[in-house]
């Protein structure tokens, strides 16, 4: 099947319309600079949903489990966060009561969402379980 | 020992040598781009091969090399250098693409749209296959690299990817439509992927052969017309299966057999790629400045 469309006049406007919906885009994340309040990752975990507060850890307090989480923060996280969790630059220090305080399926969803007006990436292309582990690992921290 | 096979050798070499982990920015796909972004700061330098075995024309191996860095979460930007070498014929350099995404969205989605804009300097005689728009086919090879590479191209390049990452499978749509700013009109096209990394979860020893450093997957791309003809016929489609090994921390080694689909599809290409990533490139510049 073919479908014809005539006129360069709606090729042009194609052309525009395309490169305006794009400069919307950079325009509308450019201009979502947070407010004071919302700066601090104790801000962030508070978006958390209701659903995510209620999630469990499958693997809590499995030594195996928070060792290869380990393995797997020295891989994705260290470079920000320090070998140690302790913060980087802007990165959270892991240590602190905010974080190790947060219900495990809040920091699940905080990796899984990451914060990408502030540089934090969001790992959700790697598997739930992948994502359990550095949480169990992040626990041990205390 | 031929100068493709040699070439492999080294980028196998390569990979078997490095060893470091795999960061988010890491795509499995070679057509199909997925919503995940460069991490910011994060440099990527990945050389690609495109090895083609027309039946009319002669076979031929392409390469692209792209430099693609994070900007900050939401904006990646990305250049890339081609080139390609016809079997009796020449080598040639074919040009330069410069690509941006944005995603325009904060947090994870049950889809998440990404914004692609791009520009190419590219001429006649790429053989990359980067994308497959309007009526491209398998005739579009046949002429020597003096002639082809005579037409340049100046194209905008429009995509709208669509990803998802849920239980582990990442699935990837992407709508493209291409403009070459001469008078021509616009040509579409479409890539779809989905892939699984083979172990979902991690084990706690340092490994190189485990399931969890490989992923599988496919991608299906092809031209879909263009603007005064929108259309599945006529066009070349090509199904490539693909297997990704994260070797390390920053390389990832992929390869990708793609068999067309169509009668203006080639029969067979052959794609192998690795990457390189150098994690916060932006805090190394920082400290040769200091």
């Amino acid at each position: 099947m073919i479908w014809h469309f005539d006129g360069r006049r709606t090729a042009t406007a194609s052309i525009i319309a395309a490169w305006a919906l794009c400069l919307m885009a950079v325009w509308a994340a450019a201009a979502r600079k947070p407010g004071k309040q919302e700066e601090g990752p104790a801000a962030q975990l508070s978006k958390a949903p209701r659903w995510a507060r209620s999630l469990g850890n499958p693997y809590q307090g499995q030594a195996e489990a928070a060792a290869a989480g380990k393995k797997l923060f020295q891989q994705h996280c260290a470079e920000c966060h320090g070998p140690d969790g302790r913060g980087l630059e802007h990165a959270a220090n892991l240590h602190s009561p905010l974080i190790q305080n947060a219900p495990a399926g809040v920091l699940f969803w905080a990796l899984r969402n990451g914060r990408l007006r502030k540089g934090m990436p969001s790992w959700s292309a790697l598997p739930d379980q992948q994502l359990w582990q550095m949480v169990t690992y992040v626990k041990t921290l205390k | 020992m031929g100068k493709p096979r040699r070439i492999a050798l080294f980028l196998l070499a390569l990979g078997a040598f490095c060893s470091r982990g795999l960061h988010a920015g890491d795509d499995l796909y070679f057509v199909t781009y997925s919503h995940n972004m460069e991490e910011r700061g994060n440099l990527e330098i990945s050389p690609n091969l495109v090895l083609g075995v027309p039946r009319t024309s002669n076979r031929f191996l392409a390469n692209w090399t792209e430099l693609e860095y994070g900007v900050n979460g939401w904006w990646t930007t990305e250049l890339y250098v081609e080139g390609q070498k016809t079997l009796h014929d020449s080598a040639v350099f074919t040009g330069f693409r410069w690509e941006n995404r944005f995603r325009p969205l904060e947090g994870e989605h049950w889809i998440n749209p990404v914004i692609y804009v791009e520009f190419e300097d590219i001429s006649d005689a790429d053989k990359t296959m980067k994308e497959v728009v309007g009526f491209d086919s398998k005739d579009d090879f046949i002429g020597s690299n003096s002639e082809l590479r005579a037409v340049r191209n100046h194209e905008v390049e429009t995509k709208l990817i669509l990803g998802s990452n849920h239980k582990g499978w990442n699935v990837s749509e992407n709508f493209i439509a291409e403009k070459n700013l001469a008078n021509a009109p616009w040509e579409f096209g479409y890539a779809v992927g989905a892939s699984r990394p083979l172990k979902l979860a991690a084990i706690s020893e340092s490994c190189r052969w485990c399931g969890e450093n490989f992923l599988a997957g496919v991608e299906f791309y092809g031209g879909l017309g263009t603007w005064n003809a929108a259309t599945l016929q006529g066009t070349s489609h090509y199904a490539a299966p693909i297997l990704a090994w994260r070797v390390g921390n920053s390389v990832t080694l992929r390869i990708s057999p793609a068999f067309g689909l169509s009668r203006n599809s080639l029969p067979f290409l052959a794609r192998i790629g690795v990457s390189y990533e150098i994690p916060r490139f932006d805090r190394q510049i920082r400290r040769w400045f200091r």
